[in-house]
């Protein structure tokens, strides 16, 4: 069940009337209902996966807290290893086999393990992540073990954040299904806003910009450098707003019901360098990997070749994380690179900043350091997109000729309408202006200060834009298929 | 909470009222404007064609044959029903339409094209539907195609303007008399003043192998039935192949299989067959817009032509 669906739409209203009628001790069992139903409006029988790794956290949480000794660190090694395991089969298996596949071939030989036809559980990156970070603070004694079965399954279930994020922390959610929550007009106002923002994210700007970039994307050997350029720039907005939207949705739908979920992303494309968009994308990730791989290995309080094999090693993880298949691994490596490349150049900048004066002009240095970075992002976002690295790297090469087109259509079989790209662009500097605005004056508090015509006129034409200049196609998120 | 339910009531059946008024209005301006996909839409719906010869076809038939030669020739009144891109299919529901609110014609011109009996599954065009999707006849015309009309389309107020939001610009201006749009059209005809332009030479690039139109037998069922309601009306069907430019007849593989196959259907079902598929005009480019389509010289010519062969028949 999409989000962007009517379907979600009855649902949504359906469950949260319900959950405010029926008194708390009753609340967890129906969203424990709903959010088996939210999933199995995808592919029902995967319900049976999803439970099996519940069955196995929830009496490995308990053993790990009622075990003395080393004995616990089994329980948690054999946790880990039934969740990365279901990951490794459904997700990496095809990919690891077909590489094998092409080596054994290489040398000779005949690789007789067969393909599977399986189809990705949706959102199983996301709830496997989220499981594991239970045992695992459980392991270190952060969190206590969850008695309730149904509480645990719903803390892996819960169908605003299930399939794709935020991922949480087991400290941040779980004794937030213990809380009462009392309807409050204003919470609930604010919740529904959000996923009105989140809604016009998604199927304004997100959908609107695939319609350029997704048949550049697919077929970037009949489009001009150009267009190429174009849909790539647009890609790093349509992937924002897709993926920031869905949180957005998720993060209100749950405010609706008085669940605080952990932010996802904060304005990631005013970061100033790489490891300043990585706190500010895909937070909950990001932050993941920062607890429970980089810092466990040492992170930064290690040899300098130490620290720079966990940077680049953990990004690698990160992009093999979000997809089975090179192309995503060059990403994360990409960006593995970038931190690197970043640490090992730092004073140099320096010295060249200061030579230059630019670090004298605060506005010109920070919009400097702005745009590189969302340069060297977009140019990494190239692999994520594209459909094999042969195809990156065909589309990095036609990048520099781009400048030399007019403004005229090109000259390929096929390009992108003027119109369609104006239309994005406004969309974006829309986007762009009123983040600013709210990361500035706090937007949404000066229009709760208004009166009401002035407020619901400004409610009314978000969702005007979002029900006549919407595409409803029925799109997937992008990140659901991770 | 029931404070908050009453207020979102309030917030969302507010704007209904003057939502639906707008889209009365934007729908009756467009239903009585010039705009150029809903010309021939708005003529019929008004029974204001009542034509004695009705042309029917593609956008072959909307630029190849010339309703004011039609007209001065014959001493009748013609009209051109041709739709951009459609096949058959549309083309009949269109006609269909046209009976149900203007008088029967004596004679119709229906322009063959290799692909008319073809598969074509988009809704093209769409906006030419949108002020008459109450209409149950639109709505089964327009059912099956991709792209086609949803339950929000039929039923929220301006939705279906969703993707054509000028018409919206065009159907408020025009209720109101505040812009009136020129007519591009003379009853139907769409007169090019163009030559020839380069959009044959991408087609050889998409099919550099050339390529091949498959008659479907449902649709091949539906053109029977249509010669056939015709001949039992009183109508006379004059299958014409209007000229096509020879390079365009040479890649299409199977065009005189075709052609041949329009001819026996012309002869089992009591129908005129007239192909100027091989007309001198086919084999000059002064005369066409591009390789399927006559500029307004070619059109006029092969008008006159056609005009003095259905004396003949007469």
């Amino acid at each position: 069940m999409l989000f962007n669906s009517i379907h979600f739409v009855f649902f949504f209203i359906f469950v949260t009337y319900l959950y405010f009628l029926i008194p708390h001790k009753y609340r967890w069992q129906l969203l424990l209902g709903a959010s088996c139903y939210f999933y199995m409006a995808f592919v029902p029988i995967y319900l049976l996966i999803l439970g099996f790794t519940i069955v196995i956290d929830y009496f490995a949480g308990i053993y790990l807290e009622k075990t003395e000794g080393k004995r616990r660190k089994w329980f948690l090694i054999f946790s880990l290893i039934a969740n990365i395991g279901v990951l490794a089969v459904f997700k990496y298996y095809n990919f690891l086999n077909d590489n094998l596949s092409g080596i054994l071939n290489e040398l000779g030989y005949q690789n007789y393990t067969p393909h599977l036809s399986i189809l990705l559980p949706i959102g199983l990156s996301f709830h496997t992540f989220q499981a594991m970070s239970y045992t695992i603070e459980v392991y270190r004694g952060n969190q206590k073990a969850e008695r309730n079965f149904g509480i645990y399954a719903l803390y892996v279930m819960f169908y605003p954040q299930l399939v794709a994020g935020p991922i949480e922390r087991p400290q941040n959610i779980l004794h937030q299904f213990y809380e009462k929550h009392d309807f409050d007009y204003n919470r609930v106002a604010d919740g529904l806003k959000q996923m009105a923002w989140g809604m016009f994210k998604k199927v304004v700007i997100a959908d609107r910009l695939a319609i350029v970039t997704d048949p550049v994307f697919n077929n970037p050997h009949n489009n001009s450098p150009r267009s190429l350029l174009i849909a790539t720039i647009f890609f790093s907005f349509q992937i924002y707003c897709d993926f920031s939207g869905y949180s957005d949705i998720a993060l209100g739908a749950a405010r609706v019901m008085g669940f605080r979920l952990m932010k996802n992303f904060d304005r990631p494309y005013s970061a100033r360098n790489i490891s300043e968009f990585w706190s500010r994308w895909h937070i909950s990730l990001s932050t993941w990997f920062r607890d429970y791989l980089y810092i466990p290995l040492g992170g930064n309080r290690v040899s300098v070749s130490r620290w720079y094999f966990n940077l680049f090693f953990v990004f690698l993880l990160s992009g093999l994380w979000h997809g089975a298949n090179w192309t995503f691994i060059i990403w994360g490596a990409l960006h593995g690179f970038y931190l690197i490349f970043g640490i090992l150049t730092k004073s140099i900048r320096l010295r060249l900043k200061e030579s230059l004066g630019i670090s004298k002009i605060v506005w010109l240095d920070n919009m400097i350091q702005v745009v590189v970075t969302f340069g060297l992002v977009t140019a990494a976002w190239v692999f994520f997109r594209a459909n094999t690295v042969a195809d990156a790297f065909y589309i990095f090469s036609q990048l520099p000729s781009a400048y030399k087109q007019t403004l005229s259509i090109g000259n390929r079989l096929e390009d992108i309408s003027k119109q369609l790209v104006l239309i994005s662009l406004v969309l974006i500097v829309f986007l762009e202006i009123l983040q600013y605005l709210q990361a500035k004056y706090n937007l949404i508090q000066v229009i709760g200060s208004l009166s009401l015509p002035k407020r619901w006129a400004f409610y009314y034409g978000i969702i005007f834009l979002i029900i006549y200049y919407g595409v409803f196609e029925n799109r997937q998120f992008i990140y659901f298929q991770f | 909470m029931k404070r908050f339910i009453r207020n979102l009531l309030i917030f969302c059946l507010l704007p209904l009222p003057f939502l639906y008024g707008l889209q009365w209005i934007v729908d009756a301006g467009l239903k009585k404007s010039n705009h150029p996909l809903l010309t021939e839409w708005n003529d019929i719906y008004a029974g204001r064609i009542n034509a004695d010869l009705l042309i029917m076809g593609s956008s072959r038939a909307v630029n190849n044959y010339s309703t004011k030669i039609l007209d001065e020739e014959l001493k009748v009144n013609s009209y051109d029903l041709g739709m951009n891109s459609y096949r058959f299919p549309m083309q009949y529901e269109r006609f269909k339409i046209y009976l149900k609110h203007n008088r029967s014609p004596r004679l119709v011109i229906q322009n063959l094209d290799s692909f008319l009996l073809s598969s074509y599954d988009e809704l093209y065009d769409s906006g030419q539907f949108l002020p008459f999707l109450d209409d149950p006849d639109i709505r089964r015309a327009t059912a099956g195609y991709k792209g086609e009309f949803k339950t929000l389309d039929y039923y929220f107020p301006l939705y279906k303007y969703n993707f054509n939001q000028d018409l919206i610009v065009t159907g408020f201006l025009n209720y109101f008399n505040l812009a009136k749009l020129p007519p591009q059209k003379y009853k139907g005809y769409k007169a090019e003043e163009s030559s020839w332009n380069d959009s044959f030479e991408k087609i050889k690039q998409w099919h550099p192998n050339g390529m091949r139109y498959t008659i479907e037998p449902d649709t091949e069922s539906k053109f029977i039935e249509y010669l056939q309601f015709c001949y039992n009306n009183n109508i006379k069907v004059i299958m014409v192949h209007s000229p096509e430019h020879i390079a365009a007849q040479v890649m299409i593989l199977n065009h005189n299989e075709i052609v041949e196959h329009f001819r026996q259907l012309a002869e089992q079902n009591n129908a005129e067959f007239l192909d100027y598929s091989k007309n001198s005009i086919s084999y000059d480019k002064q005369y066409f817009l591009d390789s399927q389509h006559l500029n307004k010289i070619g059109a006029e010519m092969f008008t006159r032509e056609l005009a003095n062969e259905i004396k003949n028949i007469k």
